[in-house]
């Protein structure tokens, strides 16, 4: 996924200069992970540098580059000295970053108002294009207790809303780690009510509670959770069935073929495709057609 | 390679270091590295003028005797290529490394990488501590989000290819206005010049890449455009009443007005602008959920939980 740094050479030496002003006595190899290129490379701008400087060009004039036992020292660059000026998108990249940053942290937390004081101040300077608005769904206080949990090796203890189940329960758990997975975050721990590893998505924790460090580590049991596979007609709303489902719909499922999917969770499915009112009719396996049918009609009975 | 990038310095150097402007000829004459004709040095700076510019270097043209307007003069003003780093305090250069470095690996990973590569030439780094190190925001952002902001801060025109609500894929030429993040989706708002109206569309649905018009200032975005209809959300002023199961339907009661015991059940009240997607969640709940109130959304749940019914019979 990484995109290469565009290696315009110019470009890289009009940075390097105060780079390399700034950071007197870098080692090479530095240079060149800063920059996202090989140290030959490196070697190449510095040797390229070396003959530029003011008109005249004599050692007064020229910059003055030390770079043979591995680590650089610059001298006579005052010119060049200072970073150069963001470029309109370089600004947006550092704007939307700050946004977004912003948005993980709490309104109380300290960092939250210089960070707006800054936005402010770098949106009003320029007339790059800024996000209307960044939403996230995480709770930024859940978010910094399950992450100061993880820091120091506390036990936390939650009010989670299952999703699937429609429950909240209250669970006590050794937090391992932050994640993303399909761009939701999640908390992974060993729950201890469970006895088992559990993973759980912030913007269903409804309440984190640190209890203090835990005297059991346990090890990452990694849990494996048997899929079911279920089949399926699209009868309309394609991109619905899709997105809900999280499958692949064909383009052309106008044929109202079978389509086939999987799941963690008997409950899920049912649910789902009752959600989706019609829009996907569940064929196989019988066993969740029953309880579809069962289901929906113990619904029905509620409007005898 | 090296020469030009070297002749190219230097003429940055020089024009940076002027306290008035070079002529060409002066240029010619002191700078190393033009070389040959007249012509062909014409041609050379010419070149080196375009691809300066496109650097983001602004050389500024100045004539530099009244009397004969054809000699012009050259100079680049530090003003217009210095950052103003000096505005900047200490946490706050970190909280700018932090912004760019959080796109590593994500869309906007090259020009913050760029951003990142100038922040470093300045001296004062300090740790600022406490703040995340990963960002789901960031990841699930298109990889177009900079032809996106590009287009916006120009006023080019897009075309792209979009899925509609049956997969079929649409072309869309649309004014961009802005665009934003909500839940884990990145959107954006503008003009769709083919049916002379504001849409939204979420990003994850357009197909492939973007293309941007060449022209720039090819529209205005109008003042105000906001307030119109056709932006804002949907009103919600419709209510519903229904009758959830103690302990239930934790979705529904995060966004409920009210909420009254009622035995086993709790009554709660919510506003709603789409009925559609209110069917849509009440039938999730399936049993644990019973629609009181209007008459017309009781009807919709109680025809759509016939259907399933008969279909999965």
């Amino acid at each position: 996924m990484s995109k290469k740094v565009s290696q315009n050479q110019v470009e890289r030496l009009l940075d390097l200069v105060p780079y390399l002003t700034s950071n007197q006595g870098v080692a090479l190899e530095q240079v060149a992970s800063d920059f996202h290129t090989d140290k030959s490379t490196i070697i190449d701008d510095l040797n390229t540098l070396w003959m530029c400087g003011l008109p005249g060009y004599t050692p007064l004039e020229l910059i003055d580059l030390s770079f043979d036992t591995g680590f650089v020292t610059i001298r006579n660059a005052e010119v060049l000295s200072k970073p150069r000026k963001f470029s309109s998108l370089e600004l947006a990249t550092v704007i939307v970053g700050l946004h977004i940053l912003r948005e993980s942290i709490h309104s109380e937390n300290p960092h939250f108002d210089l960070i707006s004081t800054l936005l402010e101040r770098l949106s009003s300077s320029s007339s790059v294009a800024i996000p209307q608005s960044i939403q996230s769904n995480v709770n930024a206080e859940i978010r910094s207790a399950c992450a100061r949990a993880v820091r120091e090796k506390q036990n936390l203890s939650i009010r989670y809303h299952s999703y699937t189940n429609d429950l909240e329960i209250e669970r006590e758990v050794f937090p391992f780690d932050l994640q993303i997975i399909d761009n939701h975050e999640y908390l992974e721990s060993f729950c201890y009510q469970s006895n088992a590893a559990r993973i759980f998505r912030l913007d269903r924790i409804k309440r984190a509670e640190l209890l203090g460090a835990s005297e059991f580590v346990p090890d990452n049991i990694n849990t494996s959770e048997s899929m079911r596979t279920f089949r399926f007609i699209v009868q309309s709303e394609s991109r619905k069935v899709a997105e809900t489902l999280q499958v692949d719909v064909p383009t052309d499922h106008s044929s109202r073929s079978e389509l086939e999917a999987s799941a963690f969770n008997d409950e899920w499915i049912v649910r789902s495709i009752c959600s989706l009112n019609g829009a996907a009719t569940l064929t196989a396996p019988q066993i969740l057609r029953d309880q579809i049918k069962e289901r929906a009609e113990k619904a029905l009975a509620l409007y005898a | 390679m090296s020469r030009k990038s070297e002749r190219l310095v230097n003429l940055v150097i020089a024009l940076l270091a002027t306290r008035r402007s070079l002529t060409k000829a002066e240029i010619f004459r002191t700078i190393e590295g033009y070389e040959g004709s007249d012509e062909s040095m014409e041609r050379m700076f010419e070149r080196d003028k375009d691809e300066l510019r496109s650097l983001g270097v602004a050389i500024e043209v100045t004539g530099l005797d009244p009397l004969f307007d054809d000699e012009q003069g050259y100079r680049i003003k530090p003003e217009n290529f210095v950052m103003d780093s000096k505005g900047f305090s200490a946490p706050e250069i970190a909280y700018m490394s932090l912004a760019a470095q959080l796109w590593k690996n994500a869309s906007l990973s090259e020009p913050s990488q760029r951003a990142l590569r100038k922040l470093s030439g300045i001296t004062h780094s300090i740790d600022i501590g406490d703040l995340p190190a990963i960002a789901p925001l960031m990841l699930s952002a298109p990889n177009f989000l900079n032809e996106i902001i590009d287009a916006i801060s120009e006023r080019k025109t897009i075309e792209f290819s979009y899925l509609d609500s049956e997969l079929q894929v649409n072309k869309r030429k649309i004014n961009v206005y802005t665009y934003f993040a909500r839940q884990s989706f990145w959107y954006l708002t503008g003009f769709d010049v083919d049916k002379q109206d504001l849409r939204t569309f979420r990003c994850d649905r357009i197909v492939g890449e973007i293309e941007i018009s060449k022209k720039s200032h090819s529209y205005q975005i109008p003042q105000g455009w906001q307030n119109e209809k056709s932006v804002q959300e949907l009103p919600e002023n419709s209510r519903a009443t229904l009758r959830v199961r103690i302990g239930r339907g934790s979705q529904l009661r995060n966004i409920a007005h009210t909420v009254e015991q009622e035995g086993e059940h709790d009554l709660i009240t919510i506003s709603y602008a789409s009925e559609i997607d209110l069917v849509t969640l009440i039938l999730w709940h399936l049993d644990d959920v019973e629609v009181l109130a209007p008459e017309s959304l009781r009807l919709k749940v109680r025809a759509s939980l016939r259907s399933l019914v008969s279909v999965h019979v």
